[in-house]
């Protein structure tokens, strides 16, 4: 008995050590965080930390699936195009442009980019056209960001720095908007092939890429040699947070400096604590439901109609927004593009104007039974709960309404395939800032298809311009009236995106949830 | 002819005098979870009677109440009101009906088939047994959520299904106990006895392993209906559970999270209902488990 | 021994293939990934291609056999959505559970320990009650709620550490949170055995020897009792590696749990089904390893 104990304490003390040796394998595991600093007035910002909800999917381009790579990748790739706080087009990599014929562009880079090691030294025509035809190609699954014509591009080297595209059809009045998703990468880097720049990106832009943890952060680091305006910040870091409580109490607690998609409840915390404010920004990112057009009792319009008269958008601002978060929607076409009629009314909550249609549309037939709206609980801010809201608006009309709300991973691919046929709450959001792109887009069309021939006319037509010819105005309003009148949507809200920012930092969001900071500066005292 | 009798279930020896005495606190924890059990049950099949407000009617004047408020109407809100202007006490009510009859059905479900499989494997040994014990290894060795989050999204998250994703977590344990008591109880004297006399295989099973099982089984069924309970709760959490706006205690937490700052009540309420009805169920489980101590029972 | 461990071997390595065809058909079952990894403006085209660059139009068996002969070349699976090597991902994951778990562990074992040994001499004494309320209070929390009320109290509410991250301070919140239940679970565990043990009659013999009450109890009742939980630590070690599934997201930790449930909401197939497989071998050598201590200890299972 007595050296079975004896076997055993040595067997119990050789656990214990061991446990403790294992409770000593996450100080090696650990890794500390970038510090935070207190900034000098006047300098640089040391190190910014932003909050990222998720993971970008790839850091080279063939290989993005969702422009939420665009915010960080723009640091440290330069792109031919970007847009201003306004909306308007502006050149990076490119200089000026010429649009010779609707199927001809002739492009001037500007001089003087250089890319991060110095081996490839300047951006010139040549790395344009390599990085073009890897990522602006059919087989890149950053295709879809792009219009098809475009895809299938001929770019030829004119001189050093200049480049003509060729398209095979015309309709490409949006390309520059388009090529502000182009990003350029060295053509000799790019011989050395796919694999390599995946893992070490190298561009021309403000910021070196660092390093990507995938679930945990991304990091770039500011580049001197940078070619273009001058860097306020040393370093960002972008946290990746999925939940929002833990984002928000980072944010109060300075372990972050910016968090995007502030709910309008904790706008009036963030103002009450002196570190910190809140910037809003009117969204390119607006809220409608679908209707299945082909399906009945959606196939008449006063069905359409009376669903988007029942809604009381005022109210749902005020209340569940807080009058803060977002702005009715009154039109297709989103607010901050200037072909948006900013006269334009949209649906007034007028419950009895519903009432008389539905009376009217099955006093003709049609058969108005129950209607299943879905909406998705984690893609959008308020989803949830906007959805819950339309389903309780459209009860007070009269009809029988069930609503289902998934999350996005379940709903969205059944509307990506046409599987969906009750009506479904979504958000666009317009990164390209091409008023007819949400009429061309796939699902959009499919479900309000068949539209009248004039319709299709307009969109051809701006789809010829160039962003900032004014005949855009004329067309575009036209097509949102006609559009508009006949309820292919219910019309909801327009975001008004909430940010928000440490106190340290000045810095101005933009509309189309890009977050650049390539304009950020520390904040005078 | 005594000794071949099956027992009667061994936790209601006890209510002699004298084995209660140094007992008292575990009575005392018995009673009190047994009370809660009970009025968390009437709260699921009653809840109008003690829920003054309905809990599915949004009133976003009346979002983010604190505990106490006051209506214009006069009506209190005991524990405020959650960011669609629900009174929380309300949806807290209405929300043990979501979560019980989750639970209670998944549990009944799952124990049905697990005893069943456990034994028909502790009885009949041989292939199917060591197939079932196999099983029963894959379960523990990977978490169930995963499988259920993905279940949820394959079949969707009506209550039928959670039932059904509930209940196929649940039999493993009922499994694994009765194979076990069915293995053991195999062997005794008075089973061979019986089975020399003439009685049927399926007459012994249901007469006197079963009856022998019943307190065990009570036993997992009382923790097993807390880890339903907190499966249910996590699912609803994640998003997949009980729908909206159908009140579940889940569902609730994961709605106020994002507001834990603004409006810690939404958070405290719900979290606390949960735990509090795991609790009774753990310790009721854990009573029951103590009654069954061989030391009290006065005979081997 | 040998044969033991041999067959248990073999045991495990079945579990872990069915475990991994399993999990493979049933993420499968639930969709198609081509349309969730692409934007919302895909065109029913681009998802088909898509389809086809991710090998998903061969048949599943196929699949499920290159999947299993590339997830372990590191290199050659990559994840649906990163485009990233599936293997080290996971790999790179499992280290911060781990890391996670063991000092959740760490805490638990050694708050399980003094309060069940409290418990059990003083049975039935309120601190005895005490005790075992909060432990089975500490059992019957969910973990996402302790969590977000941590965080609320100790981060935001009274600043006294940080709210998310990596390091040594960031680790306590979500250390803090598994180890309640743990706790619970052990020390519960440690005081029955406690019980059973004190009244055996060797327990009496060295009472009546006249010993001291503290050798008494650590030398013959506690290391006697301490077996089961030994082994109950390795289960429940196990379990939480593969479990921190919900509380993981909150504290912004990188662990198996995170990977897991983005990627089963992404559809990335390759990461979960591999995310799985890991978790469990992980599992089943724990398990292994607990087996043979537990025969180790226990001369009885030995022997029979």
């Amino acid at each position: 008995m007595m050296r079975r104990q004896g076997s055993v304490d040595v067997l119990f003390a050789a656990v214990v050590l061991g446990m403790l040796a294992i409770a000593g394998c996450w100080a090696h595991a650990a890794a500390p965080t970038g510090t935070s600093s207190r900034t000098p007035a006047g300098q640089r910002i040391q190190e910014l930390k932003v909050a990222q909800i998720g993971n970008p999917s790839a850091m080279d381009c063939w290989n993005f699936t969702a422009v939420d790579e665009g915010d960080i990748v723009r640091h440290f790739l330069e792109p031919l195009f970007d847009f201003d706080r306004d909306g308007a087009i502006r050149g990076a990599a490119a200089e000026s442009w010429e649009m010779k014929s609707p199927t001809e562009w002739i492009i001037r880079l500007r001089k003087g980019m250089k890319f991060h090691d110095p081996k490839y030294e300047e951006l010139k025509a040549e790395d344009v056209v390599a990085s073009l035809d890897s990522c602006v190609r059919e087989t890149s699954r950053l295709a879809i960001a792009f219009a098809k014509p475009i895809l299938k591009h001929q770019a030829e080297i004119l001189d050093e720095y200049t480049i003509r595209l060729t398209m095979p059809e015309p309709g490409t009045g949006g390309l520059l908007n388009n090529l502000a998703y182009a990003y350029i990468y060295p053509k000799k880097y790019l011989e050395l092939g796919k694999e390599q720049v995946a893992r070490r990106p190298i561009g021309a832009g403000p910021y070196k890429f660092v390093e990507w943890v995938p679930n945990q952060r991304i990091v770039v680091e500011r580049f001197e040699g940078y070619g273009g305006p001058e860097q306020f910040i040393d370093r960002i870091v972008w946290r990746i947070i999925p939940d929002a409580f833990t984002r928000e109490s980072e944010f109060l607690t300075g372990g972050l400096d910016v968090i995007p998609f502030v709910q309008p409840a904790w706008v009036p915390e963030i103002e009450a604590n002196p570190n910190t404010r809140v910037e809003r920004v009117v969204s390119g990112r607006h809220i409608h439901i679908i209707l299945p057009v082909q399906e009945p009792p959606f196939t008449d319009k006063r069905v359409r109609q009376a669903l988007n008269y029942a809604v009381n958008k005022k109210e749902l601002v005020e209340q569940l927004f807080l009058g803060i978060g977002a702005v009715p929607l009154t039109g297709a076409i989103h607010p901050i593009l200037p072909e948006a009629d900013p006269e334009r009314a949209g649906y007034s909550y007028d419950p009895e104007k519903a009432k008389l249609l539905l009376r009217e549309a099955r006093a003709n037939g049609v058969k108005v039974g129950k209607i299943t709206l879905y909406a998705p609980n984690d893609r959008y801010t308020l989803d949830k709960e906007m959805g819950e809201a339309v389903a309780g608006y459209w009860r007070a009309i009269g009809l029988d309404v069930e609503y289902i709300n998934q999350p996005r991973s379940v709903l969205f691919p059944n509307l990506f395939t046409f599987k969906l046929k009750d009506p479904l709450l979504i958000g666009f959001g317009n990164i390209r800032l091409r008023a007819e792109w949400i009429f061309e887009v796939g699902y959009n069309r499919h479900y309000a298809d068949p539209i009248p021939e004039e319709w299709q006319k307009l969109i051809d037509e701006l789809s010829r311009t160039i962003s900032g010819d004014p005949r855009r105005i004329e067309l575009a309003r036209k097509l949102d009236k006609l559009w508009t009148e006949d309820a292919k949507w219910v019309f909801m809200i327009n975001y008004v995106d909430l940010y928000g920012v440490n106190n340290r930092v000045d810095w101005q969001p933009y509309a189309i949830e890009n977050r650049y900071f390539l304009d950020a500066k520390p904040r005078k005292k | 002819m005594a000794t071949l009798a099956p027992k009667w279930p061994a936790f209601l020896i006890p209510w002699k005098p004298g084995i209660l005495r140094g007992r008292l606190a575990g009575n005392v924890a018995f009673l009190v979870s047994a009370a809660l059990m009970l009025l968390f049950t009437f709260f699921a099949i009653w809840p109008q009677s003690v829920a003054p407000y309905d809990p599915t009617v949004n009133s976003l004047s009346l979002r983010h109440k604190p505990p106490g408020f006051v209506d214009a109407n006069g009506g209190v809100h005991i524990m405020g009101t959650d960011h669609m202007g629900r009174d929380v006490w309300s949806r807290l009510v209405w929300g043990a009906r979501a979560s019980m009859l989750v639970g209670y059905t998944g549990l009944l479900l799952g124990g049905t088939v697990g005893m069943g499989i456990g034994l028909a494997a502790g009885y009949f040994g041989g292939w199917f047994d060591r197939i079932a014990m196999r099983v029963v290894d894959a379960y523990l060795s990977f978490p169930y959520i995963l499988i259920a989050i993905v279940w949820a999204t394959i079949i969707g998250t009506d209550m039928r299904n959670l039932v059904v994703i509930m209940a196929v977590r649940g039999w493993v344990e009922f499994a694994r106990v009765t194979r076990g008591q069915a293995l053991a109880l195999r062997e005794r004297d008075y089973i061979t006895a019986v089975r020399a006399l003439g009685a049927s295989d399926l007459r012994i099973v249901w007469r006197h392993i079963l009856a022998n099982i019943l307190g065990p089984i009570l036993v997992v069924a009382g923790f097993q209906l807390g880890v339903l309970i907190l499966l249910e709760a996590s699912l609803s959490f994640l998003g997949i559970g009980i729908r909206a706006p159908t009140p579940a205690w889940g569902s609730m937490l994961s709605d106020a999270r994002n507001y834990l700052n603004q409006a810690w009540w939404t958070v405290l309420f719900p979290g606390m209902a949960i735990s509090l009805l795991v609790m009774s169920a753990n310790f009721m489980g854990d009573s029951l488990r103590d009654r069954l101590d061989p030391a009290l029972q006065g005979k081997a | 021994m040998y044969q033991f461990v041999t067959q248990r071997l073999l045991q495990a390595l079945a579990t872990i293939i069915v475990v991994s065809i399993v999990v493979f058909l049933f993420v499968h079952a639930s969709g198609d990934p081509a349309a969730l990894l692409l934007p919302e403006q895909a065109t029913p085209e681009d998802i088909a291609n898509l389809r086809a660059q991710l090998g998903l139009d061969r048949p599943l068996y196929i699949q499920y056999l290159a999947f299993m002969k590339d997830f372990w070349r590191g290199e050659a699976l990559k994840s649906f959505r990163y485009n990233l090597p599936a293997l080290p991902l996971v790999l790179g994951a499992l280290r911060w559970t781990l890391a996670l778990v063991c000092g959740a562990m760490f805490i638990s074992v050694v708050l399980a320990i003094p309060l069940g040994t409290l418990a059990a001499l003083r049975r039935g004494s309120l601190v005895d009650v005490m005790i075992r309320v909060v432990a089975v209070f500490g059992q019957s929390m969910p973990s996402f709620w302790v969590a977000m009320l941590l965080m609320l109290f100790f981060a935001v509410r009274f600043r006294v550490l940080p709210v998310s991250g990596l390091g040594f301070k960031h680790a306590i919140l979500p250390m803090a949170t598994l180890a309640f239940f743990q706790v619970a679970v052990l020390l519960r565990l440690f005081r029955s055995e406690m019980l059973e043990v004190i009244h055996q009659d060797y327990i009496r013999t060295a009472r009546s020897k006249g010993l001291r009450e503290a050798i008494v109890v650590y030398r013959h009742a506690f290391k006697n009792a301490a077996i089961p939980v030994i082994t109950m630590v390795g289960l429940q070690f196990a379990a939480l590696v593969t479990g921190a599934v919900v509380t993981d997201p909150i504290f912004a930790w990188p662990g198996v749990g995170f990977l897991m449930v983005n990627s089963v909401f992404l559809k990335d197939y390759p990461v979960v089904v591999g995310a799985a497989i890991v978790a469990a071998v992980v599992v089943t050598m724990i398990n292994l390893a607990v087996d043979i201590l537990y025969g180790i200890l226990d001369p009885r299972i030995r022997v029979s």
